[in-house]
Order: structure tokens, then sequence, then C-alpha cells
């Protein structure tokens, strides 16, 4: 694990937990017991400050260790084009769209837009059946709205179609 | 006994052969597939068990978690890729097999082997449990307390890679219990003015976002680079071993289902530990270590017999402390709780018929899973060759409708993602994500046995200390940190030379 992620991770989780330590002050307590509903948390949030701290430490050495193994070998980097997140984000905002259009659309439409959608950022230019795509799409959605709905009686929203 | 009676009888009706049948088979589909695992599987059909009867429901369930496990032995050995983590180890010999053209020997071997671990876990669940749930009864809020903090801490340095990771995502995963309503005194944590958040985040949302959507999140981040499956054609007769074989690896056998059960019983780690622990023990007893990794029928053994005789394991801390032995038993400690059933010793008495019925339902499924993966193997190998660019988004789908009608709100959906991007970011950064679980489901069961014990002991900490059940987990949870983070800083120390 390359120290440089552990070392961002380390600060991002110390910070959180600072954060956290001052939002529990808002939790309401009694005064009746010592340990209220705000020791746990607190609790945590000053673990949590110690373990990352720990692990950035931790991770400063390792660079340093390494820093003196790179200076020994000339290693490229590997190649890496901002064209290779797409799929990564495309499918985040994917994913979110389908959760804010699940109830509004109701589930079949959500549903085939959104897998037309994943279907063709998870697959490159050359593997993309375009037919194949829409009807799979229309056909999962429609039948696993059917079989749900129907059969094992859960409550799926209409949306538009309703 | 007549419990025993009671149990089989109620799973052994037409309805009951079906759901163990149709849950084994789906587990294999599930555990073959790589990527799919037994947890996913037990996630996604939990919602579809509310309308049934508890007996059923958990039938169904554990046909799916015998399956699962078991099932990834199926791609293991034929492309080298672990269907499931259970079968990691199965690859290290079950592949070069089928190089050698050994292939149906291997997967005869694995799956007999899958069978055996199995029922002696089960054996062992069926004869422990009830006496052990008669000593759980007696626990206090001091010894449940303990034992949360020691599962705790266990799954987190045990847990692969830096002690310190798995401890912080132990955390993570307490923090995120914490918001809703506090135990004891009810004030609201962490809501933020949102109605919602009241509740908390369910459990169900949180499981499948971790580990399904996660896995889908992941698949996208690597569709650019092409991977080729070859899969080996196999030859399949009788179950791969014959008598003399059997008889040599015996004590291989008895051994990894010691440690597989163990490991189970073990809160927190299951399957996924005890393939790997198992395999590796039997390499260093064996007489021909160095022929590990080249194609030996013991690797198979180790690992098969472990992850199976997980199961049984996993289940005894469930059924008899609500603790879940595994990531899958967490999910089914979920299904127990959607039928109104809380899991615990006072299980044994108020509702016996369910608990012999899942002790039913692990034999009678063991011996389905024989007959299916056996029968049915040519079905589950077609079933390996369908693209995931298909398969991830269908089950992202059921993700969403499994978390969406568990509550009809749009809150566990976004539970649901919310969890699928922590999973996918703490899988970018390297750290483990079984301890998040554990920390989620146990958070609240040690912060309610701290408070609750502290009430009862006027502020004092010392019962804590000084209840000797109590003790014992507490200074094996210390002890084990204190190993970890030495272990840990010692490797520091190393590499600096």
């Amino acid at each position: 694990m390359k120290p440089k992620m552990d070392m961002i991770a380390g600060i991002f989780l110390f910070v959180f937990s600072v954060i956290m330590y001052y939002a529990s002050f808002s939790i309401k307590i009694l005064m009746v017991s010592r340990i209220g509903s705000r020791f746990v948390p607190q609790l945590l949030a000053i673990a949590m400050g110690i373990l990352s701290l720990v692990l950035v430490v931790q991770s400063l050495l390792r660079m340093k260790t390494e820093e003196i193994q790179a200076r020994e070998k000339k290693g490229g980097s590997a190649a890496w084009s901002l064209r290779d997140t797409v799929p990564i984000w495309g499918t985040f905002l994917a994913l979110i769209v389908y959760a804010v259009t699940f109830e509004p659309l109701g589930f079949i439409v959500s549903t085939t837009l959104y897998l037309l959608v994943q279907f063709y950022l998870l697959t490159s230019m050359v593997k993309r059946k375009h037919l194949v795509f829409l009807i799979s799409a229309v056909l999962t959605s429609v039948v696993v709205y059917f079989i749900f709905v129907k059969v094992f009686y859960l409550m799926l929203p209409e949306g538009i179609l309703g | 006994m007549s419990n025993m009676l009671q149990g089989f009888a109620s799973v052994l009706t037409l309805q009951g052969i079906f759901l163990l049948t149709v849950g084994t088979a789906v587990g294999i589909v599930f555990g073959a597939i790589p990527g799919l695992t037994a947890t996913m599987a037990v996630a996604l059909v939990l919602p579809l068990t509310f309308g049934m009867n508890p007996v059923y429901g958990m039938t169904l369930l554990i046909g799916l978690y015998i399956g699962g496990v078991s099932g990834g032995l199926i791609s293991a050995i034929l492309i080298n890729i672990p269907g499931t983590p259970s079968s990691v180890a199965t690859t290290f010999d079950g592949y070069p097999m089928a190089m050698k053209g050994q292939a149906g020997k291997a997967l005869g071997a694995g799956i007999l082997y899958s069978f055996w671990g199995g029922l002696f876990s089960f054996l062992v669940l069926i004869f422990i449990s009830p006496p052990l749930a008669d000593i759980a009864l007696r626990f206090g809020p001091f010894e449940y307390f303990s034992i949360a903090v020691f599962s705790l801490t266990l799954i987190a340095t045990l847990s692969t890679g830096n002690a310190i990771k798995g401890l912080l995502s132990g955390i993570i995963g307490f923090i995120l219990s914490c918001v809703g309503t506090a135990p004891i005194d009810a004030f609201p944590r962490f809501t933020f003015g949102f109605a919602e958040l009241d509740g908390g985040f369910n459990l169900l949302p949180a499981l499948v976002g971790l580990f399904a959507v996660a896995e889908v999140v992941r698949a996208a981040d690597e569709s650019r680079r092409e991977e080729k499956m070859t899969v080996f054609e196999y030859n399949i007769k009788g179950f791969g071993v014959d008598w003399g074989e059997f008889k040599y690896q015996f004590w291989n056998f008895i051994r990894s289902s010691l440690i597989g059960t163990g490991i189970g019983i073990l809160p927190g780690i299951g399957g996924g530990t005890s393939n790997i622990l198992s395999y590796v023990i039997a390499k260093k007893n064996s007489k021909y270590p160095e022929k590990f990794g080249t194609g030996v029928l013991d690797g198979i053994v180790a690992s098969e017999t472990a992850n199976n005789a997980s199961i049984g394991g996993a289940l005894v801390p469930l059924l008899t402390m609500g603790i879940p032995g595994d990531t899958v038993t967490a999910m089914l400690l979920g299904g127990l709780m959607i039928h109104g059933l809380t899991p615990g010793p006072l299980l044994f008495t108020s509702s016996p018929v369910v608990v012999y019925g899942i002790f039913a339902a692990c034999i009678l499924g063991n011996f389905v899973m024989l007959i299916m993966e056996y029968y049915g193997l040519r079905v589950f190998v077609r079933l390996l060759k369908i693209p995931k660019h298909f398969l991830l988004p269908i089950i992202m789908v059921l993700c969403y409708v499994g978390a969406f009608g568990l509550n009809n709100r749009a809150f566990d959906v976004w539970s649901l993602l919310l969890f699928g991007f922590l999973g996918f970011g703490l899988e970018k950064f390297k750290f483990p994500m079984a301890p998040v679980i554990l920390g989620f489901i146990l958070g609240p069961m040690a912060e309610t046995n701290l408070r609750r014990g502290l009430m009862l002991s006027q502020e004092s900490f010392m019962p804590f200390i000084t209840k000797p059940i109590s003790a014992a987990f507490l200074l094996i949870a210390v002890a084990s940190i204190g190993y970890t983070v030495y272990k840990d800083f010692l490797k520091v120390r190393l590499n600096k030379k």
C-alpha cells in the first residue's frame, strides 16, 4: 500500500475525528449519570484521532524508507489518463440519479434508464450492443417489477406509470 | 431430541424442501460467480422472507449460505479466481490441478470435503449451542459489553493488513451506528435535524451497500481493462478421492474442520479467514510442503473443509448470544429480527422450533448442496460465462429493490449509496470492510451494555474487571491489540533496516 495514500487517509480521518468531537457537544445529556449519551461518541472520536495520527506517522516513516529505495531504481509511473476515470464518476452519477428518480419516475422507468447508462459505462466501444442493451434494460425492469410486486408483495414506486 | 425431530418436521415439507433447494442453487450461483458473494445473496433475498414463516425464511437463507460458501470452489478451480473470499486458498492448488488435467478430481474433492466440513461443524453446532445458551443466559450487561469489545478488537486486529486500519474501520462502523437515537436516554445523536435519521441507518442497506454496491463501483473502475477468462474443461468421475486418499487426508480433514469451526465461532471472522489459515497450517504440518501450490489434494481438502466448517461455527455465537460469527450471520441476524425474533439464549426457550429448524436446514441443506454441485456442475459452469457488465448492474437494481422494499422509503436507498461509496473509498485506501459492519452491529451492544452495567453498579467500573468472564474477554481484547500493534511496530522497524 502506497504510504502516501495511508497518509491522506490518516489526515482525513483525523480531521473527521476532530469535527466529530465538536459535533458531539450538541448531544444533550442528563446530569444524573456521569456517562451519558455523549460519552461513547467522544471516546470514539478520541480513539479515531489517536489512531489516525499513528497512521500518519507510520506512513511518514514508510515514505522516508521508500524514498531511499526509490532513488536507487528509476521507475516510470503507470500511464493514467483522465478518460479512464469516466466509468467511475459516471457510475457514481448514475447511481445518484437513479436514487433521485426512483420514486418520482417510478421503478420501471428509472431502472430502465439506469441499466442502459450502466451497461454503456461498463463496456468499451467495441463491446457495445445497443439493441441488446435496450431490450435487456426494459425486460429486466419489467420482470423484476412483476416478480417483486406481484409474487413477493413488495412495494415499489409506480411513479409516472402509476 | 424431540426438539430436533420437530425441527426436521418443520423443514421437511414440500415448501421447505423447495425453498432449501432453490436457496442452495442460488447460493451456489452467487458463490461461483466472482464478485458475487454469499453475503450479498443473503442480503438480497432477505426482504423476500418477510412474508414467510420464520422457519421457512431461515431455511431459504441457510440454503443460500451453504451454497454460497461452497460454490466458490467452482471458479477457484476452473478459472483461478475465487468465487468468494472463502475459496481463495482453493485456487492455490485447485487451479494447478486443473492445469494438470485433474480438474475433475479437484472439483470432486472440493465438493466432498465441503460437505464433510459442513457436517462436522453442524454437529458441533447442534451439540454445543444448547449448553452454551444456558451459560449465556447468565450473562449480564458486564459480560455482554466485554464480549462485544473482545469481538470488535479481534476482528480489527485479525483482518488482513494493518491493524491500525482494522481498528479505524471498526470505529467508523461504530460511529455510524451512533447516528440516530441514543440508547437508554433516547436523545438524538448526529441527526442534524433530519427526521429520517432519527432511526439511524438500517443494517440491510448498510451491509448491502458496503459489499454489493462497492463491488459494482469497482467493476466500473476496472472496466477499461479487458479480461479473458479461460474456463477449463473437466471430466468428473466419483468424488475425486479414492479410499486410500481419503484415509490419508483424514487428519488433515479433522484439523481443518476444527480450524474452520473454531474461526467460525470467533465473532466476525469466518470462511474468508479459515480457508487460508487452514491451508497454511496444512502446509506446515505436511510431509511435502514444497509440493503445495503445484496441485496437491491436501490443499483443496484443507481449504474447502475449513470454509464450510465455518458455517456451523458462525451460527454458534449468533444463536446463543446474538453476536454474528461472520458477515453472512450478520445478515441472518437481520433475518431473524425481521421476523420479530431476537437471537440469543432466550431464543432456545421461546422459539425452539426456529432454532432446531435452522439446525435441520443446515443438515439437509448440506446434502442438497452435495447433490446439486455434483450433478448440476455443468449448469453452474455455464453461468460463469455471463459477462460482468450485465450481471453487476442487475445486481445493483436488486440492491435498490431490497433497500427500498425494507421500509418503503427512499432514505434506505440513500443509506445504501452512502455505505456503497464508503465501501468503495475504504477499498481504495486499503481499509478492511468487515470491521465496519461488526462495529456497526456490535457498537450498540457495547454501548448499551456499558451504560446498563454502570447503572447497575452505581457508576463503578469495577464489575467489568472483577467478574471473571467479563475480565477474561477484556484481557484477551487488550492483549490482542497490544500484540498486533507490537507486530506492526516490528514490521516498520524491520523495513527501516
